[in-house]
């Protein structure tokens, strides 16, 4: 006690000292230590969660690249798996699908990012009409469940004894937990090892007595298992064959990857039909689910599949909300009756729910018709697939380093306000990553825009767009506008580019990247960015030098993509004054000549505030023109009285008397055509647009050999950020070394140490890059150091070709690394703008290739102007 | 949608239950409890007054002792500890202060910040760097954005120990303040509201005009309610505000109406009459507010809970010991290096 005592009394001197240092600044100041600045524990806590980008969607190829960073095509993986499966089973479909979701809501442990992810990604993309806000009660249901699953994780034994027996529905909630655990990622070879990785660390982190241990092996061994049962049954479902069960064990592992790969699949549309139980009641929702008659109006040709995953939302909802009802251990015993079919312990659970089971298969009207009609579901159009993935780089080059900006103001913008916003004529964000620096807003992906559409239409000759289309393409911009402005926001980036059209002919406004909430501002338009709109939408106040602009900005741009549709090239296509080096806004001299050549001259009377503009004297040195709008029109071959007058009314140079969104859809062009509107862009067309061109020579979509660049940067300049990679290393070393040693894999150690640098969970190629960080010259033998690990990871790894094609691509990818990084160490830090110039010219070279151009043309399209 | 509350997110994934914000919390205690079981060992030095074999004197005639403050404590549990919240509450307003920046985007500084601590232990992080992390991002969000050497200086002049001279390291955190808020990241706050009721107010049948004085001090209630921050993830704007409207309208008064009672008891007459014709006016200002209120159908029970939690808060403020927070967190960051395994 004394010794203590004396311990203390020293430590208390000490801050003694410390205090009188930090008063008086003699001695150094007590500074916190590095895991205090770094939140390292935190930091890696989280790493290890993350789903990344990579194991949810493949990334087909680049669509268009930007100063911001890039936007990609990626189709998902999941939903591919789903298609190809279902083609098989098709029958145990429905049924699995009915119960195994409460599970798969809570599959994601902790991981809250990739558990909204999930379930954005269920937001309708199949049924565009459809409001996807979840309901409050929905919502907090999925927030309790997560920290509920916290709860139960903590409890490793009932999870894994569960697992391995299949107990009966008492266990069932914290055996679901389990079985998401190890089904977290039923895509492929390296995900799967990973979540292995991740999930068996986070358990090891709570296990400590032995027999936990053996359970722990056991675990693993099952989940090695299922995983390589996992690669059998996708490799057997893409090659269409039918599959074969062989051993009991095998074939529950088959199984269970098969229902787990539905789940994932359904969990997706469950989250849609999440939104669509929404709108019905709740007391609805709260009563017996399974075979309550739906009453649900239906809206579109989906309908019976949605109305069947309505009531297993409702019975989802249900379970949530309490707990331990009874429906929810139904649920649950039945989803483990479907997903392993073998197991006899579940014979009577599955006695019990015969009925049920049956009344899919066969008889009673109502889940016949559900179950007949969800393949129709399946069939739908691949699109449904596709996703565009925008990738926001947070790295900026500046004069002297690559330095690390946090996320640009137009990444915030897009990703706050595209959360909030949900309309059928925007495009729809489907979810968010934030990994390895970068963010990935995923949306929907449209097949078409409008500029590629114009594109088409003009070369090689004109042709004219056809009215219907012209007509339906502006009412649902203006739709889409008008939503926008109903929500205080402004686009101030609208022009055909940015106009997408997807393949049902639906139009979506894209790139909310300067769009601007205008509601409580703090701060003035002008003050937040000097120059909006690409120049030749830019409507005429903002050219006078506007410094409180309005959302009838939005609809001169309108007007001009509306004139652009039918002249098929831009009505006023000015050149771009560009800004000097003194950073202050030039006047475009050129642009307005352009506009006052079409529109005239404006006057008093048509612009009673027109003195009021900063730039009000430039105007006096053009010369006067007269209106020549009706010329022009009919020279574009124009005869429609409504059209120009919506033209007149949307490139009037007055803001205040510039026509609104709201009226501009009232307008009689709209309202008094010889047809209604058509929802779909292409109705009545007899022939196709090309589909987007995609360049898929680079899709190094983690931009690892930047990554490595950096790195090095960030090594040579910056001690302290050694001393916190460092750090990191040692902390994730402890978690790898405990892995390796619980699953005896004979994993070289030294290979560990160099494959856990910042993130953990990024899949395993990434894991190999971050290796060349530490010795360039050696970055090929690590990697194939790396691929012993990794190829250890995955045991009896059956599809690994799969494996070895990702690893050779690396191996190129690491070659050029080390190059750049070489040249880094002698020639200094701009390698990361080297690396993006050639990327561009590279870009720049595979557009001019490409035989149909709608890249050309985007060529000489002026970049927009974003400038703080 | 980010035109109204209604339709925001906020409201769809951001409102809780009280259940389910018990439930949050208790998952948080529970890993915090696991997480941290030895609690805190601080070091006390407080003037000796009594002897003790066990405890050692210094030179000062300090009695120093070493001290547990176990996990189950109040102390530096978000939910629990108001000393904390109170303490993190006036990190942001003074880090805005020193930047002039706009309240509004203070207020989604707060809300950020007690939505990550909902989700995270103090413990586990470092509070400093999040308040100035949460700065930065609503400043961004709210469209004022700071530059972030400008932030990170300004905040290292203020918690120097604390904030790393690298303001890499606050963008790094950024990253992980909006994978907690699910990157939702747009907040309503009950300014609006208020200025509604009171233009609402102002009109028939009510012609209740507030005065310059009531209108400021409902303001800094609303401020104020970002300390208790459970109303802000339990409630809608609107009940914020008509609570704090409540308060000054009928509390306030009535208060000021006893302090004048009290005090004119022995004074002359003029002050009397002054003070009986102020009573009646608040007592009218009373009555069309609650009638107001009645007609509002305003769910007036979630209202008199946000005017309870208003009024413990002020319970709380008077026991707050600055002192007592600034030392755990001292002792928590800076002394405690195995605290974080």
């Amino acid at each position: 006690m004394q010794r203590i005592s004396n311990q203390h009394q020293q430590q208390m001197l000490n801050m003694k000292n410390a205090n009188a240092s930090t008063l008086h600044g003699k001695s150094p100041m007590l500074m916190a230590n590095n895991d205090v600045f770094t939140i390292a524990p935190y930091r890696s806590k989280k790493d290890s969660n993350r789903i990344s980008v990579l194991q949810k969607y493949e990334i087909i190829g680049y669509i268009a690249a930007g100063t911001y960073g890039k936007v990609y095509k990626a189709k998902s993986k999941v939903k591919a798996n789903y298609s190809t499966n279902n083609s098989n089973n098709t029958n145990s479909n429905s049924n699995i699908n009915s119960i195994t979701n409460p599970s798969s809501s809570n599959s994601l442990n902790g991981a809250l990012s990739s558990n909204s992810a999930l379930n954005d990604f269920l937001n309708p993309i199949r049924w565009p009409n459809v409001p996807s806000n979840n309901s409050k009660a929905n919502n907090s249901n999925k927030l309790s469940n997560i920290r509920e699953l916290g709860n139960n994780g903590s409890n490793p034994i009932t999870t894994t004894v569960s697992n391995n027996m299949i107990h009966p529905s008492s266990q069932s909630h914290s055996n679901r937990n389990t079985l998401i655990d190890m089904q977290k990622h039923p895509y492929g070879v390296d995900r799967n090892s990973n979540s292995n990785s991740t999930s068996l660390s986070n358990n090891l982190t709570q296990m400590k007595s032995p027999r936990k241990h053996q359970l722990q092996q056991l675990q693993f061994q099952q989940l090695q298992q299922q995983q390589q049962q996992l690669q059998q049954s996708q490799s057997q479902s893409q090659s269409q064959t039918q599959l074969q069960p062989q051993s009991q064990a095998q074939s529950q592992a088959h199984s269970q990857a098969h229902s787990q790969l539905q789940q994932q699949t359904q969990l997706q549309r469950q989250t849609q039909s999440q939104s669509q139980s929404q709108s019905q009641s709740r007391s609805q929702s709260q009563s017996q689910s399974q075979t309550q008659p739906q009453t649900q109006p239906q809206v579109r040709p989906q309908s019976h599949s949605q109305s069947q995953s309505q009531s297993q939302s409702q019975s989802q909802s249900h379970s949530q909300s309490q707990s331990q009802s009874q429906s929810q251990s139904q649920s649950q015993s039945h989803s483990h009756s479907h997903l392993q079919p073998q197991s006899q312990s579940q014979s009577l659970l599955r006695q019990q729910l015969q009925p049920q089971s049956q009344s899919q298969v066969q008889s009673p009207p109502q889940s016949q018709t559900n179950h007949q009609n969800s393949p129709h579901l399946h069939q739908s159009p691949p699109v449904n697939n596709l996703f565009a993935i925008k990738k926001f780089k947070t790295e900026r080059d500046g004069v002297e380093q690559v330095h690390y900006t946090g996320i640009s103001q137009s990444a915030c913008r897009e990703m706050s306000l595209c959360r909030e916003l949900n309309n059928k004529h925007l495009t729809k964000l489907v979810e968010i990553f934030l990994e390895r620096k970068s963010i990935y807003l995923v949306y929907e992906y449209a097949e078409h825009d409008l500029l590629q559409i114009i594109h088409f239409h003009s070369h090689p000759e004109k042709r004219m767009i056809p009215q219907r289309m012209i007509r339906s393409i502006m009412w649902q911009i203006l739709d889409g506008v008008s939503y926008l402005h109903q929500n205080w926001i402004l686009h101030r980036d609208l022009k055909p580019a940015n106009i997408m059209v997807t393949v049902d002919g639906v139009v979506k406004i894209g790139d909310l990247g300067l769009a601007r909430k205008f509601h409580n501002m703090v701060q003035t338009l002008y003050t937040g960015d000097k120059v909006v709109v690409t120049i030749w939408y830019r409507a005429p106040e903002l050219l006078l030098g506007a410094r409180h602009y309005t959302p009838a900005i939005d609809l001169w741009a309108v007007g001009c993509i509306f004139a652009e549709l039918i002249g098929l090239q831009p009505i006023f296509k000015g050149e771009e004054a560009k800004m000097d080096s003194k950073k202050t806004v030039p006047f475009q001299v050129n642009q307005i000549q352009r506009i006052l050549e079409v529109l005239g001259t404006p006057t008093q009377k048509t612009w009673p505030n027109l003195y009021k503009y900063p730039e009000f004297d430039q105007l006096s040195k053009f010369q006067k023109f007269r209106d020549n709008l009706p010329n022009w029109y009919h020279s574009a071959g124009g005869k429609d009285r409504n059209v120009l007058d919506l033209l007149y009314k949307l490139l009037r140079y007055d803001p205040i008397s510039r026509i609104d969104a709201i009226n501009a859809l009232d307008h009689d062009y709209f309202t008094n055509g010889h047809h209604p509107v058509c929802n779909n862009v292409f109705d009545g067309l007899n022939y196709k647009y090309p589909a987007r061109r995609i360049h898929t020579h680079d899709n190094d979509i983690m931009n690892l050999g930047n990554n490595n660049a950096n790195n090095n940067n960030n090594n040579n300049n910056n001690n302290n950020n050694n001393n916190n990679n460092n750090n990191n290393f040692t902390n994730s070393n402890s978690i790898s070394s405990s892995i390796i040693n619980n699953t005896n894999n004979n994993v070289n150690t030294s290979i560990n140490v160099n494959s856990n640098n910042m993130n953990s969970n990024i899949n395993s190629i990434n894991v190999s890059s971050s290796n060349n960080n530490s010795n360039n010259s050696n970055s090929h033998m690590h990697n194939h150091g790396n691929n012993h690990m990794h190829n250890n990871m995955n045991n009896i790894n059956n599809s690994m070709m799969n494996n070895n094609l990702k690893n050779k691509n690396f191996n190129q990818q690491i070659s050029t690394n080390s190059n750049t990084s070489a040249t880094a160490a002698l020639g200094g830090l701009g390698v990361n703008r080297r690396i993006l110039a050639a990327a561009a010219a590279a870009a720049a070279a595979v557009s001019g290739n490409n035989t149909g151009n709608s890249s050309d043309s985007r060529k000489y399209e002026p970049q927009r102007k974003r400038r703080r | 949608m980010s035109g109204s509350y209604w339709t925001s997110t906020q409201r769809s994934k951001w409102q809780f239950t009280r259940q389910s914000l018990a439930r949050e919390r208790a998952c948080l205690w529970n890993t915090e409890l696991q997480q941290y079981p030895n609690g805190l060992n601080v070091i006390m030095d407080t003037p000796s007054k009594r002897d003790n074999n066990n405890n050692t004197t210094n030179s000062n005639g300090h009695q120093i002792y070493a001290k547990n403050i176990p996990i189950a404590a109040r102390d530096l549990h978000w939910s629990k500890d108001y000393n904390l919240r109170i303490y993190s509450y006036f990190l942001i307003m003074k880090l805005g202060r020193r930047l002039n920046i706009r309240q509004c985007a203070l207020a989604t500084a707060q809300i950020y910040m007690a939505r990550f601590l909902l989700k995270v232990s103090v413990r586990e992080i470092n509070l400093f760097l999040l308040v100035t992390t949460c700065v930065y991002l609503s400043c961004k969000v709210e469209e004022c954005p700071q530059y972030i050497r400008t932030l990170v200086s300004e905040a290292r002049s203020l918690w120097p120990e604390y904030i790393p001279p690298d303001p890499t390291k606050v963008t790094e955190f950024e990253f992980y303040l909006i994978e907690e808020l699910d990157s939702y990241l747009i907040v309503h706050h009950p300014y609006n509201s208020m200025e509604e009721i009171i233009k609402c107010l102002k009109q028939e049948p009510y012609n209740l005009k507030l005065n310059n004085e009531d209108i400021q001090n409902c303001w800094s209630l609303i401020n104020d309610s970002y300390i208790i921050n459970e109303v802000h993830l339990l409630y809608s704007p609107h009940i914020i505000a008509v609570s704090c409207l409540f308060i000054t309208i009928c509390l306030r008064n009535v208060k000021s109406i006893n302090n004048y009672n009290n005090m004119n008891s022995g004074v002359n007459e003029d002050s009397r009459n002054n003070t009986n014709s102020n009573m009646e006016i608040n007592k009218k200002k009373q009555e069309i507010f609650n009638r107001f209120l009645a007609e509002s159908q305003i769910n007036l029970e979630e209202v008199m809970d946000t005017i309870q939690q208003t009024i413990t808060l002020y319970e709380h403020w008077e026991s707050y010991q600055e002192v007592w927070i600034k030392f755990l967190l001292h002792a928590l960051y800076l002394r405690n290096p195995t605290k974080m395994n």
